[in-house]
C-alpha cells in the first residue's frame, strides 16, 4: 500500500509555486533536482507552465494517471484537494501544508474533515505539518528539504521535521546515506507503525531508525515492533522521557505520551532498540548499517594504545557486551606477528610506534579467532602512525571474516581523513572506543531480540465469576478502590494464598479469634474509610498473648479515633501472622498508551531507597516472568547471600503470572499492588498479606 | 389526620432526603399526605414575592396545591432575626398553627419539616420542641452519621419527646458500614425505645454539585462543553503532581473536578483520561489550544478562574455537600435511597397510618 509513497511512477505536486522561496516551488524544485524518472504534475489554477513543465488547473486535468500527490495549498483547500485525488485514482498524498490539529480547535477540525475526505476516497494521508519524504534509491525527494542525502541502507522517520532537516544537513557532512526518509508530521494517518511493516520488507534498507515523541496505541506499536524486528532491526530515541519532558510533549503533541517504563519495556519486550540521544541514533545505525550481525557477545579490542584499550575493556565491562578470550593459537600468532612488549591478549596492543601492518596482522588473527564475535579497532595518532594506510587495512580485512569491524580512531585532524576513508568504505568510526563498544553491544541486544520466541502467556484454572462479582460489586457502589475483603476475594480467585482474617468488634472477641488463630497474630484497624492503615497507627504485628491483643486493640481503635475523628471504625481484624520469608512487590498500573504494566520488586525499604523495580507489559510469559525476579539489583539477596536459603522463586513467578493474567482478564482494573507478597524459602510458597485494587 | 415531625439535632443532616421518600412513598401508597416547613431557612424572592426555597420545591416534587405561603408560613429574614433581638420579635407559633390546621383539612398526613435542629425557631417561639406537642405530632428523628451514631443526640431528644418519638434513621453511613451500623445500634437502641427504621449509606450523588453551579460559585468562565454543564460533580482532587502519579491519583476518584494550573497540560490530560466532570484551571491561565479540542471532543467543561488554588478549594469546600435536592436525578436517587434502605411498613404501623 505504501509503495505508492516510496515508488510512484508519476507525482502530483498541488501547489506548486512560481516563485522561489515559496514552499510549493521548492517541493517541486526537489522534485526535478535529483534525477527522478517518472512524470511530474505541476497543479497551479493561476498558471500554465512552472519551471518548464506545464501546470493544470487541478489534479483532475491531468491526462496519465498520478500514483502520488504532493500537496501544499492553504489548509481550508487541502479536505477538497484530497477529494479531487481520490476522484484521480490518486492513493497516496503526503500532505505538507501545516494549520492543523497543532494550531487548535479550528485547526483540529480542519484535519479531522480532511481525514474524513481520504477515507472516503480511499487515500492514505502522509503529514499533515509535515517536511515530506525522501527515497534515494529512485532520486524521489517529495519534499521541501533543502537538500538530498547520499543513498545507504538506513531509513528513517520522524515526528519532527526541525529533527528531519537538521539530520539530513549533518548526514551530508558525515558522508551518512539513507534508503528513505520520512517525516511524519501530525501522523493523522500514516504513522510509525505504517513505516515499520513496509520497512520490514524494504531491500533497500538494512536499519530502521525512528525518533517518536509518543505513539498513539502502544498496543499496537508493541505488534507491529516484534513482526518488524525479526526482519530489520529497529532502533528508536523517544523523548520526552523525564517529567519536563513530558510536560512539553504533552503541550506539544496534545496527547499523554505513555509512561517512560512502559516504553522501555515495551521496547525490550519487542527487541526495539532504544537510543537515549539522538547522537546514539546514528551511532548504532551506523554499526548496522555496515555490519553483520554477531554471531556473540565477545568482542577484541585492537590498539595502539595503552589507557584507551583499558576503556574500552571498562566499556565491554559495563555492557552486555564481553570482552573474547583468545585461544592459545591465536595467542601464538600474536606473539609471532608483534614486537615482544606489545599485547597479546585482549586487549591486543600493537604498541604506539606501529604502522599498518600490525594492524592487520592483529585484526586478522584475533576475527580468526572463534571465541571472537567482532572486533573494535583503536588508532590514536602517534608519531609512527600511518593513519590512512590503517584505516585501509581495517577495512580490507573486515571484508574477508564477515564480522563486525568497528572504528575508534581518536583525535582531529591528523585522523581526519583516516576517518574520511572509513566513511566511504562503511566502516562504523567513533570518536572514543565507548561509543564503539555500545554501537557493538546494540548490535548483540539485536541477536538475541531477533531469536525469541513469542511469548506464551501460561493459563491458569481460575474462579473468575468471583472476581466479576467483586468488581461489579465496588462499581455499583460507586467506589473505585476495592475494600481489603473485596481485595482478598479477587486474590483467593486467582489462586493466591491470603491468610485467615477474623473481624473483632471488641477487645473480647478479637482475644477469642487470636486464640482460636493461634499467637501470634496480626491485628490491623477494620475500617473502610482508612485505606492506609499504618498512617493512623493501625496495624500490630507480632502481637503475641491475650494482654497484649487486649493492648492493640485499644492503641489501634484509639489512634484511629483521634487521627480519623469521622471514619466509622469496625473493630480489628485478627489475622494470622506469617513468619519468616522475604517481602517483594507484585504491582500493575494501566498506562494509558501500553495497557497493563506490570512491576516487580524487592518490598520494604528497598523499593523505596532503591528504587529497585522492573517492568513488563502484561500479557507476559514464564521466560519474561523469570527475567524480571533476576533482574532486579536484590536478586541476590532472594538467592540467598552468606548461606541463607534461597526464596521460593517459582513461587513469585507464579504470583507474577496470577496478576498479569487478572489483569489481561478484566481490563477494569487499572491499578494494583500486592504488597508485601511474602516470599517463603524455596518450595514453600507464598503468601499475600496485603492488596490494594483500583477500578475503571 | 397525622402530623409527622421530621428532625434532626444539626442541620445537612438528611430530612429532605426523608421527607421526600416518605411524601413520594405516600403519595404512591394512595395516602394523601400534605408538606410543611414551619420555619423556612432557604429566602428566595421570587417576583418580588418572598418565599422559602425548600417549600416551593417539595410543593413542585410532591404536586401540592397548596400555597407556598401555607406551606411555609415563617420564612427567615435578616429583618426577622434582627428586629427580634432589638426585642420587637413577635411569637408566631399561632400563625403557624393556622397554617398547620389549614394543611390539615381532608389529609391523612401531613409531613412537618424541621428547621436546622429542634431549638431552631425558639426566639419567635417556633421551635421544633414547642411545636411537636401543639400539632400532637409523631416525630421521626434523622441523625447524619459521623463516625459513629450519636446515640446521646437521640437519647436525648427522646427525655424530651417521650413517646412522640416513633423511630430513628441514621443518614450518610459509609456503604460497607450499613450492615455494621444496623447490627450494633439497632438493637441498643430499640431497648430505649427508639426503633431504627433507616440506615441509609452516604450517597455521592445527593451531595453532589453541578458542573453550571460550580463554574457560578467560583466565578469562573467556562471555555468548551456548555452543554455538559448540568454533570453532577461529586469530588474534587488538586493536580500538582507528575503525570504519572497524577494518573494514579485520579483514576481512584470518579466523578470529579480537578483544579489545576492552567499551564499543567500534562495534568489536565492525566484527568481527561480518567472519570472526570470538569477541569478547574485556577490562576485565570488559559490551557493550550490543543486540550481544549480534546476537553471539546470528550465532553469536559473548562473552567477557567481567576482564584489562585487555595482560594479556589475553599470554595468548593464551602459549596460541596452542602447542596440542597432540587435536580430530578437526586430526587429519584432519594426516593430510591429511601426505597432500599427504610422500613415504610413498620414506619406506617408506628405513625398509625394504613394504605388505602
Amino acid at each position: 500500500m505504501l509503495d505508492k509513497f516510496f515508488n510512484p511512477a508519476s507525482v502530483s505536486v498541488i501547489g506548486a509555486a512560481r516563485e522561489p522561496g515559496k514552499v510549493g516551488h521548492s517541493i517541486l524544485s526537489n522534485m526535478l533536482a535529483y534525477g527522478y524518472k517518472g512524470a511530474v504534475y505541476p497543479v497551479n489554477p493561476k498558471t500554465d507552465e512552472i519551471n518548464g513543465l506545464r501546470s493544470y488547473k487541478d489534479v483532475l486535468s491531468i491526462p496519465g494517471p498520478v500514483d502520488l500527490a504532493v500537496v501544499a495549498v492553504p489548509s481550508p483547500h487541502v479536505a477538497g484537494v484530497i477529494r479531487d485525488c481520490g476522484r484521480k485514482g490518486i492513493t497516496a498524498a503526503v500532505v505538507i501544508t501545516a494549520g492543523f490539529k497543532e494550531t487548535g480547535p479550528e485547526g483540529h477540525e480542519a484535519e479531522r474533515e480532511m481525514l474524513a475526505a481520504a477515507s472516503e476516497n480511499c487515500v492514505r494521508i502522509l503529514g499533515p505539518n509535515c517536511l515530506g519524504l525522501l527515497n534515494t534509491a529512485i532520486g524521489l525527494n517529495a519534499s521541501f528539504a533543502p537538500s538530498m542525502p547520499h543513498k545507504g541502507s538506513i531509513a528513517f522517520f520522524s515526528q519532527s521535521g526541525a529533527l528531519c532537516t537538521a539530520i539530513l544537513d549533518w548526514s551530508l557532512s558525515r558522508g551518512v546515506g539513507f534508503s528513505k526518509f520520512v517525516s511524519l508530521g501530525n501522523k493523522s494517518d500514516v504513522s510509525e507503525l505504517d513505516m515499520m511493516a513496509y520497512l520490514a520488507d524494504d531491500p533497500e534498507t538494512k536499519v530502521i531508525l525512528g525518533y517518536i515523541e509518543g505513539v498513539e496505541n502502544g498496543r499496537l506499536f508493541m505488534e507491529r515492533a516484534w513482526e518488524t524486528v525479526r526482519k530489520t532491526p529497529v532502533i528508536i530515541a523517544k523523548s520526552g522521557g523525564t517529567a519536563a519532558g513530558a510536560k512539553a510533549a504533552s503541550s506539544h503533541t496534545g496527547s499523554l505520551a505513555g509512561s517512560e517504563r512502559a516504553f522501555d519495556a515495551a521496547f525490550r519486550q519487542t527487541g526495539v532498540l532504544r537510543a537515549s540521544t539522538i547522537q546514539e541514533l546514528f551511532n548504532f545505525a551506523q554499526a548496522f548499517a555496515a555490519s553483520p550481525i554477531p554471531a556473540g557477545p565477545h568482542i577484541a579490542v585492537v590498539t595502539n594504545a595503552g589507557g584507551p584499550g583499558i576503556i574500552a575493556a571498562d566499556a565491554a565491562e559495563r555492557s552486555d557486551a564481553r570482552m573474547a578470550e583468545f585461544s592459545p593459537d591465536t595467542i601464538a600468532r600474536l606473539r609471532e606477528k608483534l614486537p615482544p612488549s606489545a599485547g597479546f591478549f585482549n586487549p591486543v596492543d600493537v604498541i604506539g610506534d606501529a604502522r599498518s601492518d600490525r594492524y592487520e596482522a592483529a585484526l586478522d588473527a584475533v576475527l580468526d579467532d572463534p571465541s571472537v564475535d567482532g572486533a573494535l579497532v583503536i588508532l590514536t595518532p602517534q608519531a609512527m602512525t600511518d593513519v590512512e594506510e590503517t584505516a585501509r587495512v581495517i577495512t580490507s580485512v573486515r571484508a574477508k571474516k564477515g564480522k563486525p569491524v568497528l572504528a575508534s580512531f581518536m583525535g582531529g585532524q591528523r585522523v581526519a581523513a583516516g576517518i574520511d576513508l572509513l566513511n566511504a568504505a562503511g566502516l562504523p568510526v567513533y570518536p572514543y572506543p565507548e561509543d564503539g563498544v555500545k554501537a557493538f553491544e546494540a548490535l548483540v541486544h539485536y541477536r538475541s531480540a531477533r531469536e525469541k520466541t513469542p511469548p506464551e502467556p501460561k493459563h491458569f484454572d481460575v474462579d473468575s465469576a468471583s472476581v466479576h462479582r467483586a468488581i461489579s460489586k465496588a462499581i455499583g457502589s460507586g467506589g473505585r478502590e476495592l475494600g481489603e475483603k473485596d481485595a482478598r476475594e479477587v486474590l483467593t480467585a486467582y489462586g493466591f494464598r491470603v491468610p485467615g482474617n477474623v473481624l473483632a468488634v471488641t477487645s473480647s472477641e478479637a482475644v477469642k479469634a487470636a486464640r482460636s488463630i493461634g499467637y501470634p497474630v496480626v491485628m490491623k484497624i477494620a475500617s473502610p474509610d482508612i485505606l492506609h492503615k499504618t498512617d493512623v497507627g493501625g496495624v500490630k504485628v507480632g502481637v503475641k498473648d491475650d494482654k497484649a491483643v487486649e493492648a492493640a486493640f485499644l492503641e489501634i481503635t484509639s489512634n484511629a479515633r483521634r487521627l480519623m475523628p469521622s471514619a466509622l471504625v469496625l473493630g480489628c481484624m485478627v489475622q494470622e501472622m506469617v513468619s519468616g520469608g522475604r517481602e517483594v512487590i507484585i504491582g500493575m498500573s494501566a498506562d494509558p498508551q501500553f495497557g497493563p504494566l506490570l512491576m516487580f520488586g524487592m518490598g520494604g525499604i528497598y523499593v523505596e531507597a532503591l528504587k529497585d523495580v522492573t517492568f513488563r507489559v502484561a500479557p507476559i510469559d514464564e521466560r519474561d516472568a523469570r527475567e524480571m525476579v533476576e533482574e532486579i539489583k536484590t536478586y541476590r539477596i532472594l538467592k540467598g547471600l552468606r548461606g541463607e536459603k534461597s526464596s521460593d522463586m517459582d513461587a513469585i513467578i507464579d504470583g507474577i503470572l496470577r496478576v498479569s493474567q487478572l489483569v489481561t482478564d478484566f481490563p477494569d482494573i487499572v491499578e494494583m499492588d500486592i504488597n508485601p507478597f511474602l516470599v517463603m524459602e524455596e518450595g514453600r510458597g507464598a503468601v499475600t498479606v496485603d492488596a490494594r485494587l483500583t477500578l475503571k | 389526620m397525622v402530623s409527622i415531625y421530621i428532625v434532626s439535632t444539626t442541620g445537612y443532616s438528611g430530612k429532605s432526603l426523608v421527607t421526600l421518600g416518605l411524601g413520594l412513598r405516600m403519595r404512591a401508597d394512595g395516602i394523601s399526605a400534605g408538606f410543611m416547613k414551619p420555619f423556612g431557612r432557604s429566602p428566595v424572592v421570587e417576583d418580588g414575592v418572598l418565599m422559602d426555597g425548600d417549600a416551593s420545591f417539595m410543593k413542585k416534587t410532591l404536586g401540592l396545591d397548596d400555597p407556598v405561603g401555607t406551606i411555609c408560613p415563617v420564612v427567615y429574614t435578616h429583618d426577622l432575626y434582627a428586629e427580634a433581638l432589638r426585642g420587637r420579635g413577635r411569637d408566631l407559633a399561632t400563625a403557624v398553627m393556622k397554617a398547620h390546621k389549614a394543611l390539615s383539612k381532608g389529609r391523612d398526613a401531613l409531613l412537618v419539616g424541621g428547621a436546622r435542629d429542634v431549638y431552631d425557631g425558639a426566639f419567635i417561639g417556633i421551635s421544633a420542641l414547642r411545636l411537636i406537642p401543639k400539632m400532637d405530632a409523631k416525630v421521626l428523628m434523622v441523625d447524619p452519621f459521623e463516625g459513629e451514631v450519636c446515640v446521646d443526640c437521640l437519647l436525648a431528644v427522646k427525655e424530651l419527646l417521650g413517646d412522640r418519638l416513633i423511630g430513628a434513621v441514621v443518614n450518610k453511613v459509609p456503604a460497607e458500614g450499613v450492615d455494621f451500623v444496623r447490627g450494633m445500634a439497632g438493637p441498643f437502641l430499640k431497648k430505649k425505645g427508639i426503633p431504627l427504621l433507616g440506615v441509609i449509606p452516604a450517597d455521592k450523588l445527593l451531595h453532589s454539585i453541578s458542573v453550571g453551579q460550580l463554574a457560578e460559585s467560583l466565578g469562573g468562565r467556562v471555555l468548551c462543553a456548555e452543554d455538559r454543564l448540568d454533570e453532577l460533580v461529586e469530588n474534587f482532587l488538586i493536580g500538582a503532581m507528575d503525570a504519572e502519579s497524577a494518573l494514579k491519583y485520579f483514576r481512584k476518584t470518579p466523578n470529579k473536578a480537578v483544579v489545576t494550573g492552567g499551564h499543567r497540560s500534562d495534568i489536565q490530560l492525566a484527568a481527561l483520561e480518567t472519570s472526570t466532570r470538569c477541569l478547574v484551571l485556577t490562576g485565570d491561565m488559559l490551557p493550550n489550544n490543543l486540550i481544549i479540542a480534546k476537553a471539546r471532543t470528550a465532553g469536559v467543561p473548562i473552567i477557567v478562574v481567576r482564584h489562585d488554588t487555595l482560594t479556589t478549594v475553599e470554595r468548593f469546600e464551602a459549596v460541596l455537600g452542602k447542596v440542597r435536592i432540587r435536580e430530578e436525578r437526586k430526587v429519584e436517587s432519594a426516593r430510591w435511597m429511601m426505597e432500599e434502605h427504610f422500613d415504610y411498613k413498620a414506619f406506617y404501623r408506628l405513625a398509625g397510618l394504613r394504605k388505602p
